[in-house]
């Protein structure tokens, strides 16, 4: 009976471990597979915003190379054409005006899709540069300073710009703000860039950012494209503080 | 100088489409000779070298050599023969780095061909020409210091709170003064001094202190 009770037990605890070891086993299977798709998601993400980069990249450059040349020498033929009638020269003036507009147009298009600053000069310089031709679109005083940083390769360094576009974009049109506080430092292998602003806030809420806002959204995945960190403190009537470390690969 | 000459340029633009655009428009003016066109910096070089005209226009988006570099080149050599930057754009640092190159204007390419005759007759006359739209963002540059090209390097290395550290330093304050002021802990202070040594390559506070005066940074006498 002892020896019965003892292999029942044993009988017991084996299917116990073997339950448990089961568990266990779907358990850490389950978190790796989310962990798969995760950094799946991630690659993706990045990957698409990216591709997004280099069509904007491509299109600038068409517009640049192909669009504007032709609208200048149009423009160009235009101005020495010598009108038989009053009528025909009206027309000819009418068709410049519309060139122009449609040039700056497509001027304005071309450096939205791709500063060349960027490029030519480097980060720190075209958020100077952004930060200086924002004029009427912006009331809110902007003060920018930034240590002289290395040169990044054009995919990091439009991450970053895009960043602080974007923050520069909701403190201009959501935060209320009056003043807010740009700067970029290099510190120990990271680019540190913080901002302060004295606008109203809002109610921040890590877990449920991607879904609420895009522009937020948008901040976060360059951040993860970059392998770098963001910390958001603001609150209701508190202003707004970014500040964000990005390792330098 | 013969007055009755026409004054010859070089075009240089890597845009067929937009030379032959500008082509036809000088070809209205007698008073100009367009006598070579370049598609990259390197032959508008050789072409000036051959041609010595009176006046340069170049693209500064080019292939190979590009439109700076270019007109560095040129008015290093020939510091009588005036360079007008064409741009598509006039982003600030394309007209801040044109200048600097030794550019005597600079011209959007759709300015239209009133101002672009008139950058030409005016760098030859030894003026300077800018584009409406240059000029006004050129106002502005210099207005706000972005060029300066003296003072360049004079940009303030401080951040608004290392501003705020070093004023109160230069009015004596210690750290344990320093912190409530400025809603910070001194911890904080201490970090932000540290910074400021940093920066300042000073050793001590005298240091700080001149370097705080050089940037304007201490309104007030220094401490005995």
């Amino acid at each position: 009976m002892d020896t019965k009770e003892t292999s029942l037990y044993h009988i017991y605890l084996i299917t116990i471990m073997v339950i448990v070891g089961l568990g266990l086993y779907f358990l850490t299977s389950a978190l790796m597979l989310r962990a798969r798709f995760r950094r799946a998601y991630d690659a993706q993400l990045e990957a698409e915003i990216n591709k997004l980069e280099s069509e904007k990249k491509r299109i600038a450059e068409d517009l640049h190379d192909e669009i504007s040349p032709t609208l200048t020498a149009i423009k160009m033929k235009l101005d020495i054409l010598r009108a038989s009638s009053t009528k025909d020269e009206e027309s000819i003036q009418k068709c410049i005006v519309y060139l122009n507009t449609l040039t700056e147009k497509i001027r304005n298009i071309t450096v939205a899709l791709m500063p060349s600053v960027i490029q030519d000069k480097g980060i720190a310089i075209a958020i100077e540069q952004y930060v200086h031709n924002l004029g009427y679109d912006c009331t809110t005083d902007i003060r920018y300073t930034y240590d002289p940083l290395p040169s990044l390769s054009l995919q990091n360094s439009l991450h970053i710009f895009r960043i602080v576009q974007e923050i520069i974009h909701n403190t201009c049109k959501r935060a209320n703000a009056t003043e807010l506080e740009i700067s970029i430092s290099n510190e120990n292998k990271m680019i540190i860039l913080s901002t302060a602003d004295n606008g109203k806030g809002f109610y921040y809420d890590p877990s449920i950012l991607s879904t609420k806002s895009y522009g937020l959204s948008n901040i976060h995945n360059r951040v993860q494209s970059l392998n770098g960190t963001i910390n958001i403190d603001t609150a209701p009537e508190k202003g707004t503080r970014f500040y964000l470390e990005l390792p330098i690969s | 100088m013969n007055l009755y000459a026409p004054i010859t340029i070089i075009l240089a633009d890597d845009h067929e489409i937009f030379r032959d655009g500008f082509r036809s428009l000088v070809q209205e003016e007698t008073a100009i000779n367009l006598v070579a066109e370049a598609a990259d910096g390197y032959t508008l070089l050789t072409m000036v070298e051959r041609f010595k005209p009176d006046v340069v226009l170049t693209d500064i988006k080019m292939p190979g050599l590009n439109g700076v570099e270019a007109t560095e080149a040129i008015t290093k050599k020939y510091p009588h023969i005036p360079v007008i930057a064409l741009s598509m754009f006039n982003d600030d640092h394309l007209i801040i780095d044109m200048l600097a190159a030794g550019a005597k204007g600079f011209l959007l390419k759709d300015a239209g061909k009133k101002p672009i005759i008139e950058a030409i007759f005016s760098v030859h006359k030894n003026q300077p020409y800018y584009c409406h739209a240059t000029s006004i963002k050129l106002a502005r540059l210099t207005a706000t210091d972005v060029y300066d090209p003296i003072r360049r390097e004079r940009k303030m290395p401080l951040s608004k709170r290392e501003q705020q550290v070093l004023e109160l330093l230069c009015q004596e304050k210690r750290n344990s003064e320093i912190a409530p002021m400025l809603n910070i802990s001194i911890r904080t202070v201490e970090g932000v001094r540290f910074k400021l040594h940093l920066k300042a390559n000073a050793t001590s506070l005298v240091g700080l202190y001149r370097f705080a005066v050089r940037y304007g940074i201490c309104k007030e006498e220094p401490p005995e």
